[in-house]
């Protein structure tokens, strides 16, 4: 697992506090877990100020898995 | 004491009247806000009304909004009203389908949508972007007649079964339900509502568009959900009050906290002592100068924030209060424009939706059913004067809720007798309405879907779907002669995953437990749910 990778389940744990553990990157943030678009947003701020990036509310709607979401911050960190 | 008015175009013309130079509503874009006033509000609604006088709508025609929260929404919304025509508010996070069917059951003539949907749709209806809505010219005054008893909008509930269920709100349902919240708020025009709840949500149409607009009370529009960007909105505009839902006031509280625990065990350890201290003022004035530097950052002015939609947690409440910050709870239905009983500033119980309002009286059953009567009770589903008669028995609303009042008056709500699923975010999930989805998945023979309150996570408390599902075993024995359970149960798991990503995310299927034999029936044939729920532990 990469450094990203680890922030980024780290990060995904406190929001949703849910265990690190039970957090994967082909996990589904909805349907895995249980997170919807508040807590989705909720993500994206904490990603905002762990990164200094900032990505709109609406790019939610691109976001399937945790890994979407890694490739998501790749792209606003470029 | 604001004068009588009896219809929405009354409303909007007197706001105009009376604030032409306050602020009516702000938005920030590109780091600006745009701020409109009453006045220019007003020139807008007309001029987009005489576009749709001059296009061919005419009274008594629908006219479906479809955009995000932003000044254009309320500008559309009274254009529609003020010119006799009824408002369908549509929830943009519906898929082209659901907005589709809502469309054709309203018979919608227009739609009036931004441009970020319209590109996203593509629909056909013939439609308006709200972008123009500045490009257009005051022609002449529109001219209308409008009395209390027309229909001022058309508000879907679900609408995905295809039944789906509107529900018409007239003029005077609306005013009413607005004029009796204002009065009992202390709400002025140097309020500053922050809109954050979606628009299409008679909670936050009602009483965080119509109500402020009436008060001439400012509406910022939030420019994101994220709990630091309210935080900055509250702070730049001075925001006084907010409607919000349960678990968006639980992250709220949250990322208060979480701020103080990345600020070091010190910053942690006083803001404890803080709470501490805190309890032993009730005050909350007192509270309020104890932690000065979290109202700081808020802007300094709130009031109170309302939340509404589902139950909250009264530990929420609790831990507002003790920063001094109040939330104050509701009650109410889309069927009653909504609200029906209220906490108020000073009339404030921790657990109880509040007293009736004063222009709505509330009975209960013998079984404990709530039922309320007044001029806020909508004039029933459209088209739909099969369902419209079994909720609406004399006037008297049958909530499906179960509830008890406590002997100073004060509203508690127990339960429910539909078994409609809250979620968190406060949209009411239809287990009817995900049956149908699952079953017309092949390999399911019957399926019954319950509410499942959350035991870890974030979300814990509110409730989720789940689905009891009874596999068809015939059919897997004609694809595979002796097929196990667990293939079984993996085939019809990676269904509904597929299902799921098809349905808005307060539909979705959170939780699957698999049953082999049928469900338990009455002699009618009507699912025994109360057995299946026992059976589960649900």
């Amino acid at each position: 697992m990469s450094d990203l990778e680890k922030e980024m389940t780290g990060l995904i744990s406190k929001v949703l506090k849910i265990p690190e553990e039970k957090i994967f990157m082909n996990s589904n943030l909805f349907d895995d877990l249980g997170a919807d678009s508040l807590l989705g947003v909720e993500i994206l701020a904490a990603l905002d100020k762990k990164f200094g990036i900032n990505i709109p509310d609406e790019r939610l709607g691109t976001v399937k898995t945790v890994s979407d979401l890694l490739k998501l911050v790749e792209e606003f960190k470029e | 004491m604001p004068q009588e008015i009896e219809t929405l175009r009354d409303l909007v013309h007197r706001s105009y009247t009376k604030f032409p130079s306050l602020l009516a509503f702000q938005i920030k874009k590109n780091g600006d806000y745009r701020k409109y006033s009453f006045g220019k509000a007003y020139e807008l609604i007309s001029a987009l009304s005489s576009y749709l006088l001059a296009n061919g709508i005419k009274k008594g025609d629908r006219v479906a909004i479809l955009s995000e929260n932003r000044p254009e929404w309320g500008i559309a919304y009274f254009s529609i009203v003020s010119i006799g025509a009824i408002a369908v508010p549509l929830d943009a996070l519906l898929t082209k389908e659901e907005i589709g069917m809502l469309l054709s059951d309203s018979g919608a003539k227009l739609v009036l949508i931004s441009d970020n949907l319209q590109k996203k749709h593509q629909f056909s209806l013939k439609s308006f972007s709200l972008e123009e809505i500045e490009t257009l010219e005051l022609k002449f005054r529109p001219e209308a007649k409008v009395v209390p008893e027309d229909l001022a909008s058309i508000v879907y509930t679900s609408g995905t079964t295809g039944n789906p269920k509107g529900i018409m709100l007239t003029h005077r349902n609306l005013i009413s339900n607005v004029t009796a919240v204002a009065k009992l708020f202390g709400i002025t025009p140097s309020d500053n509502f922050l809109s954050v709840l979606p628009l299409h949500h008679t909670f936050e149409s009602t009483a965080g568009f119509l109500c402020p607009f009436y008060i001439g009370a400012a509406i910022t529009y939030a420019e994101s959900l994220k709990s630091y960007s309210l935080v900055k909105n509250m702070k730049e505009t001075g925001v006084s009050i907010m409607c919000g839902v349960p678990l968006l006031y639980n992250l709220f509280l949250e990322g208060i906290y979480r701020e103080v625990g990345e600020k070091g065990f010190l910053a942690q350890g006083i803001f404890n002592s803080l709470k501490l201290a805190s309890r032993s003022f009730p005050s909350e004035f007192v509270r309020r100068k104890i932690f000065g530097m979290i109202h700081k950052k808020l802007g300094g002015k709130i009031k109170f924030f309302v939340s509404g939609g589902a139950a909250i947690d009264p530990e929420i409440i609790k831990g507002f209060s003790l920063l001094g910050i109040k939330i104050i709870q509701g009650y109410g239905l889309t069927e009653s424009s909504p609200i029906l009983a209220c906490c108020t500033e000073k009339d404030n119980r921790i657990g109880s939706v509040g007293k009736p309002l004063p222009n709505v009286e509330i009975r209960i059953t013998e079984v404990g059913e709530i039922l309320a009567f007044g001029p806020n009770i909508m004039k029933g589903y459209y088209q739909r004067p099969d369902l419209t008669q079994e909720v609406l028995k004399d006037g008297w609303l049958q909530t499906g809720d179960v509830g008890c009042f406590d002997q100073e008056g004060f509203l508690y709500i127990t339960g429910r007798i539909k078994d409609i699923i809250v979620s968190g975010s406060g949209v009411n999930v239809y287990p009817e309405e995900v049956e149908f989805f699952l079953k017309r998945i092949k390999g399911i023979k019957e399926t019954c879907v319950f509410g499942l309150k959350v035991k870890e996570g974030i979300k814990k408390g509110m409730e989720e779907v789940l689905a009891v599902i009874v596999p068809d075993y015939d059919y897997f024995m004609r694809k595979k002669k002796m097929p196990e359970q667990q293939e079984i149960e993996q085939a019809i798991r990676q269904e509904i995953k597929k299902l799921n990503l098809s349905l808005p995310e307060h539909k979705r299927i959170s939780e699957i437990r698999f049953r082999s034999i049928e469900l338990p029936k009455t002699t009618t044939k009507k699912i025994k749910r109360f057995e299946i729920k026992k059976e589960m532990g649900i």
